[in-house]
């Protein structure tokens, strides 16, 4: 800790850090534009300006930019003086002499921080009488809206889109008064992380385009902390409802996971809640039906062996419940048959190492990478890896005494000085592409190659019988071993419990200096692998059991295509199907209940390190949606089963918690802690929204006893020290830059309510795997198929978002060049795998292991197949056919959005006042 | 003692001065352009709506009685997809003028708007919106605006140079 | 015969009195209307003259509301007293020669005792409304009325002194040759502020100060009893302004004129007089209304005694 003085006040800030972030840490207000918590300090915009003084005496002082100033025992700055006001005015008036007269017709009016700025510095009126630039916009796809003319030129956009994210087709053009920042034509920004332009931006230059076509202020939403769906990070996001519909996500400030960065599957993905294709009502046998209509009564109330059949898509609470009513011995975690023994694997890591956090991930000085293309599996876990890449540059530019948050600086030396990467694997992404030891090899090999990486690092370690270390591999043993902090990166992508054995066993023999993260396919993954620790039933032992005996079936929702061929069998063989489903499936069950999606009521997930995480409900529930659990209860209620006595969450939770005691207090609150309210201070609309309806205000709906109200009353977001904040605000910080007011520094200590809750916190003594045989299986005749995934397209929750599906990539069969040439094939052309139905595009890569090929199959379809012999071209005319289907898909996708956004916009109007609190 | 005779006298004096009340419904009362009554929508002088739905009357609504919903249309302008004023909550304060960036919502002298039914005070766009410009003839939001709409390309607004050509090496 | 004839009397006084009051309201709101340059009430019927009426209608059916905190049977009683004391003193009223109920030969002591009563019904309204705003009203008003009813007794000796008489009938016929306006002047000048202070009219209505006490001890009442005091209230206006004719300004007394109407006449040029003091005083302070009375009011009214009773003694006149 060093003592600066401002404005001749003594304060105490840490060693280390800029100016600017001390003074922000200290909650003053200092404007500023190109500096980033996470992306360090260039001193562009000039806007941060202070005075600084040499000493007591010294009274004139000379000005300083803080974010480019380092903190000096006993310095002494003034941040409020004559001079430095005027001119942080003066720079203010400078970069607005070109912004247009926007803010009622722009999406970033009432979040800017251009805006917030402008009036933080008080400069009120346009002196500048001469004519404005203005600029052509550019399509930069149908997630962001690009308007140029507001630009104020602070680089950021490129800097994170560049330096931080590894994009490269966004890039500054021009000079002076042109700058212009855009692509080089028009096009759909390639980047996945293109989508926090909108909140980098610091003003509205990038927004967030689904957002704008259902637009609404910040100030007028409903928001609630939640849970990212897609994929197993789990990052916090915050979504913000109005008038009965989910309008957006942003990032939610977390020092552990996600900072300030989401991926935009993250972002944009949400939207499938407001799908049309959401169930809303009760079916049975595809028509609507009612709760109380006898033949559901009877169906759901029947008796005999119920076998339930989780989603790792589903919250744990569901999955929990449903385990309960039908009992751990009828309980299957999913129709994925290569899961289950990955559940219970991670499991298993899980409960002998902790697993690194993304934060914890940016420190690495050598990562392995064993069989994992987290560019498409986990997004912003790579995201977080790049980022670790930057650690030896910015030791170097400490050596040479420049502070490592000068990101210019940092940048001049990366060259020389990389973080080693070391990849093992096969595909190609942006990691590969920056991998320094490479190794092309198919998972087999790989988690081969991984246990006798672990041989080389110590001698206990078992390795499999047949097999030599590579080249790689010894390079690679050599990196870890005199690595600081290595990070050891896995996952589920290939279907291969060997890679994870592997990475354990590394882990083992590198001791606790090295971090390990696995990335599991779906948010509630690992949520499934604590609850199955206690047994549980293969697809297969479903199928078994129900050729033996008539037996009901009782499924949570499914949402790839591969699961939903797998249920069409299953369902043809039950006595009867009950489905709790939230998007509309054809024909694959007698009775539908349609679920609450995680935007309507509160759950939990366990995320690939084991952190439990809940979210809160953002809007409402319609028709006749439930939360899973409730739905199950009432059906426990109906064959008097052991879940019956359950009445609300709480509940449910305190029962999650007795059976897995590691759980403890997560979902524990402080009864005396008033409740937070999800709506801002100036909400509005309040009177009138429902008059159309009815002139008579209702009263709020709330849960009682729910820690977050919607609705305006209770304690502000700033005044609940230790829930999550559903937005982020702060008087004079209108736009998300406002997160600074809550936390104490960059990455510094967690916000509050973000502690660490984890649900395999016991550290059981490690244990070495043994490699075994059939992981080396190659029974397959012909070539291996491996699986790719996208990050549009892989998911199928996030599919259903209108954005995301115009986004989405077609099936793809990637192969090496020489093997197109031998199978006389050409990039682009149309392939089907021996006699599957589905046409895949053929692309031509080096990145693919002999023998193999790679396929990615989005979630709406499926290749039940992993190997295959026989390729069928399609011919002319079939290549035309598929292009027309996929026009006229792409045309449906438009036309859909069209309906649905006249929907929406018919919904506003029409808020639900009924709100279902049970059905009794 | 004095000085209270005095005020006696001089309250009894005022028995014979002139009424100032108004009789209000017999005779109506002058109220002058700027009176805050009937709250309207207006037009530009091109006839199209100038609410850009920008929010912030409602925002600015102390009592929260007005909604509305942003919508875009295919010439590229906002406009409110609904506007609901509830007139049984207005308190007629004119803060939605004040706030309004466009002069599209004014207040109006007409202040008899007196119903039986709570319901028909609410007040939708078709309702609010009139044909003219209302008390500020002339003005065009989107003559100012830097977004281009159908009819108003990029550069074409007031004080607006042509768009840059990226392209192009000169400063 | 002499009953039916009382019975007859006392039945015309009430059933005019009630009505007559509810009209000094609308009155009293057009007056001080005037006197603001306004209308006042002039909707209802006539000139505004039915406003009173519905008023009445309006609050005969408000909620008959009881605090479930007050002390209930005090709580109504009070009200009850109030209206009723004021009435009482209607008995000894002379109307004209042939318009008295009770010609009592303490017709004066009389109507200082019911006026002494009054002070009664709001200091139990103050006590039992369990109110802080209430009860800071009822101990106001009793200061008040102790105070300022010794010098009202004290003034008005100088007009028994005068008439020799405790008879309100011969008083007035004691003024045959000069009001005792005249004689009596500064007893005349108490006995008005005494008589303001006595019904809480402005600007000595400190019991009620809205302003300060949101009403005072009537601030948990409503519907009928509120109505109620409001009744005492203008009863205790056209009382005091009544005896104050009686008592100065020659009762019926006057030419022309029937007695009655004379007694009228001078009966409403007194009211106006206190609607227009209310017009225009602005309402002092506690403790100078009791200085003010203790310090000024009662030596002068002693003063005058002695003065009286010496010219008495003296001169015989």
């Amino acid at each position: 800790m060093v003592q600066i003085f401002i404005d001749k006040q003594a304060y105490e800030v840490s060693e280390g850090q800029n100016l600017l972030q001390a003074c922000l840490s200290l909650k003053l207000n200092l404007p500023y534009f190109c500096w980033h918590p996470a992306m360090g300090s260039v001193g562009a915009c000039r806007q941060c300006a202070v005075t600084q003084y040499k000493d007591e005496a010294d009274t004139r002082g000379k000005m300083i930019v803080a974010c480019m100033t380092p903190v000096e025992e006993g310095m002494r700055v003034s941040l409020n003086g004559p001079d430095e006001t005027h001119f942080r005015e003066q720079v203010i008036a400078a970069l607005m002499t070109h912004h247009p007269h926007d803010c009622p017709v722009c999406a970033e009016g009432g979040e800017c921080h251009l805006q917030d700025m402008t009036v933080m510095t008080g400069h009120y009126a346009r002196q500048f009488k001469g004519r404005k630039t203005s600029f052509n916009n550019q399509y930069l796809g149908p997630l962001i809206k690009h308007e140029m003319n507001r630009c104020i030129t602070c680089f950021r956009c490129v800097r994170f889109y560049r330096d931080y994210a590894g994009g490269d087709d966004l890039s500054a053009q021009a000079s002076k008064n042109h700058l212009y920042f855009g692509r080089q034509s028009d096009g759909v920004l390639e980047s996945e992380f293109a989508g926090n332009l909108v909140e980098v931006c610091p003003t509205g230059v990038f927004t967030d385009k689904p957002f704008g076509d259902h637009y609404s202020r910040k100030w007028d939403m409903q928001a609630a902390p939640s849970i990212c769906q897609h994929c197993s990070v789990g990052c916090n996001i915050s979504l913000s409802e109005r008038y009965g519909s989910v309008r957006r996500a942003t990032n939610r400030f977390d020092a552990h996971l996600n900072g300030y960065f989401l991926c935009d599957r993250g972002r944009y993905g949400f939207d499938f809640v407001n799908s049309p294709a959401r169930c809303q009502q009760i079916r049975l046998r595809g028509k609507p039906a009612r709760w109380q209509d006898e033949q559901l009564q009877d169906m759901l109330g029947s008796s005999g062996r119920w076998i339930g059949v989780g989603s790792s898509h589903a919250s744990l609470e569901d999955n929990f419940a449903l385990q309960q009513l039908v009992g751990a011995e009828n309980f299957c975690p999913g129709l994925d048959d290569a899961q289950p023994a990955l559940m219970k694997l991670h499991g298993e890591i899980l409960q002998q190492y902790p697993m690194a956090s993304l934060a914890e991930m940016e420190q690495a000085d050598a990562v392995l990478i064993l069989g994992e293309d987290i560019n498409r599996s986990a997004p912003r876990m790579a995201l977080a890896v790049r980022q670790a890449l930057l650690n030896k540059a910015r030791d170097k530019v400490e050596s040479l005494k420049v502070p490592r948050w000068q990101d210019a600086a940092v940048r001049q030396v990366l060259p020389d000085n990389p973080v080693p990467l070391i990849w093992f694997g096969y595909g190609e992404s942006e990691l590969q592409s920056r991998a320094l030891v490479q190794c092309l090899c198919d998972d087999q090999e790989a988690a081969r190659q991984g246990f006798l990486l672990a041989g080389l690092l110590s001698e206990e370690a078992p390795v499999p019988q047949t097999g030599q270390a590579s080249q790689q591999s010894s390079q690679a043993a050599e990196i870890l071993k005199n690595a600081r902090n290595p990070l050891l990166i896995g996952g589920w992508s290939a279907g291969n419990p060997a890679l994870l054995a592997a990475l354990a066993n590394i882990r083992k023999a590198l001791g606790d200096k090295a971090r390990l993260a696995i990335a599991a396919p779906e948010m509630n993954s690992v949520g499934l692998s604590l609850l199955i620790q206690s047994g549980y039933l293969t697809q297969g032992a479903v199928k078994e059991a129900l050729e033996q005996e008539p037996v009901n079936l009782l499924v949570l929702d499914h949402q790839s295509q591969a699961s939903q061929s797998v249920l069409t069998l299953l369902v043809k063989k039950a006595r009867q199907t009950v489905r709790l489903g939230l998007l509309e499936q054809e024909g694959s069950q007698d009775a539908l209940l349609p679920v609450a999606a995680f935007s309507e009521c509160s759950g939990s997930a366990i995320n690939y390190q084991g952190r439990v995480q809940s979210w809160q409900p953002a809007s409402k529930m319609t028709g006749d949606c439930m939360p899973g659990w409730q739905w199950l209860v009432h059906l426990a209620r109906m064959q008097q089963r052991p879940l019956a006595d359950v009445e609300d969450l709480g509940q449910l939770r305190h029962k999650l918690a007795q059976c897995h005691g590691q759980l403890g207090d997560v979902w524990r609150t402080d009864p005396h802690q008033p409740a937070v309210a999800q709506q801002p201070p100036r909400y509005s609309g309040r009177t009138a929204m429902l008059a159309n309806q009815t002139v008579h205000e209702p009263k709020p709906y709330q849960e009682p006893q729910a820690p977050y109200r919607q609705s305006m009353e209770g304690v502000d977001t700033r005044k609940c020290p230790t829930r999550p904040m559903p937005y982020s605000w702060w008087p004079g910080w209108n736009s998300n830059q406002s997160v600074h007011k809550f936390q104490d520094e960059y990455r510094g200590p967690a916000l509050p309510g973000q502690t660490r809750s984890v649900a395999f916190a016991h550290f059981e003594s490690s244990c070495w795997f043994k490699w075994r045989p059939q992981w080396s299986d190659r029974e397959q005749v012909g070539y291996r198929i491996l699986p790719l995934k996208q990050i549009f397209g892989s998911d199928g929750l996030s599919l259903k978002a209108p954005a995301i599906e115009e986004l989405h990539e077609r099936a793809q069969l990637w192969m090496t060049p020489q093997l197109a040439d031998k199978l006389g094939m050409q990039a682009g052309q149309w392939v089907q795998c021996d006699d599957q139905p589905l046409w895949m595009q053929a692309g031509l890569s080096e990145q693919v292991p002999e023998g193999c090929l790679l396929a990615y199959v989005p979630a709406d379809e499926a290749l039940p197949v992993t190997s295959c012999e026989r390729f069928a071209v399609a011919d002319l005319q079939q290549a035309e056919a598929i292009e027309q289907q996929h026009q006229g898909r792409m045309e449906g996708v438009r036309e859909r959005r069209q309906t649905r956004q006249s929907w929406l916009l018919h919904q506003d109007e029409f808020i639900p006042i009924r709100f279902v609190e049970g059905l009794n | 003692m004095w000085s209270q005779l005095v005020t006696i006298w001089r309250v009894f004096v005022h028995l014979f001065d002139k009424k100032d009340t108004v009789q209000y419904p017999e005779q109506k009362p002058y109220l002058a352009p700027r009176y805050r009554g009937r709250i309207v929508l207006t037009r530009d002088p091109d006839g199209d709506e100038r609410c850009v739905a920008c929010n912030l009357c409602a925002v600015a609504c102390p009592v929260d009685c007005i909604a509305l919903q942003k919508t875009e249309d295919e010439d590229g302008r906002w406009r409110p997809a609904f506007f609901r004023i509830n007139f049984s909550r207005c308190i007629m304060c004119g803060l939605c003028e004040e706030a309004c960036p466009t002069y599209a919502i004014q207040l109006t002298p007409d202040v008899e708007m007196c119903e039986y039914e709570r319901k028909n005070l609410v007040y939708e766009k078709e309702h609010l919106t009139i044909d003219g410009q209302g008390k500020y003839p002339g003005y065009s939001f989107y003559r100012k605006a830097g977004i281009a709409i159908k009819g108003k390309a990029k550069g074409e607004a007031d004080q607006e140079k042509p768009p840059v050509d990226v392209r192009s090496l000169l400063p | 015969m002499v009953e039916m004839e009382l019975l007859f009397k006392i039945s015309v006084l009430v059933l005019t009195l009630l009505p007559t009051a509810a009209l000094l309201v609308w009155l009293e709101r057009r007056l001080l209307g005037f006197w603001q340059e306004r209308y006042g009430p002039n909707r209802v019927g006539p000139f505004g003259i039915l406003q009173s009426l519905a008023d009445l209608i309006k609050i005969l059916f408000k909620h008959d509301w009881i605090p479930p905190f007050a002390d209930k049977p005090l709580f109504v009683l009070a009200p009850l007293i109030g209206a009723l004391a004021v009435m009482m003193s209607f008995v000894v009223v002379p109307l004209s020669p042939g318009w008295m109920i009770s010609d009592s030969h303490i017709g004066l002591l009389f109507f200082l005792a019911m006026t002494s009563l009054a002070v009664y019904a709001v200091l139990l309204a103050g006590w039992s409304s369990n109110n802080k705003y209430a009860l800071l009203g009822g101990m106001r008003a009793a200061a008040q009325t102790i105070c300022y009813e010794v010098f009202m007794g004290i003034a008005l000796l100088g007009v028994v002194i005068l008439a020799g008489s405790f008879r309100l009938s011969d008083i007035v016929e004691a003024q045959q040759e000069w009001w005792f306006v005249i004689p009596q002047f500064v007893g005349f000048a108490i006995f008005m502020i005494a008589g303001i202070a006595e019904s809480h009219r402005l600007p000595f209505d400190l019991p009620e100060a809205e302003t300060e006490l949101t009403g005072g001890f009537h601030t948990e009442y409503s519907g009928i009893k509120f109505a109620l005091f409001f009744l005492g209230e203008y009863l205790g206006i056209m009382l005091i302004s009544m005896m104050t004719t009686t008592l100065f300004l020659g009762g019926w007394l006057g030419p022309w004129l029937p007695p009655l109407v004379w007694f009228l006449l001078k009966t409403f040029v007194l009211i106006c007089f206190f609607i227009l003091l209310r017009a225009s005083l602005p309402r002092p302070r506690y403790d100078q209304l009791l200085a003010f009375g203790w310090k000024w009011m009662l030596p002068l009214a002693l003063v005058n005694l002695l003065v009286t009773a010496a010219l008495k003694l003296s001169g015989g006149t």
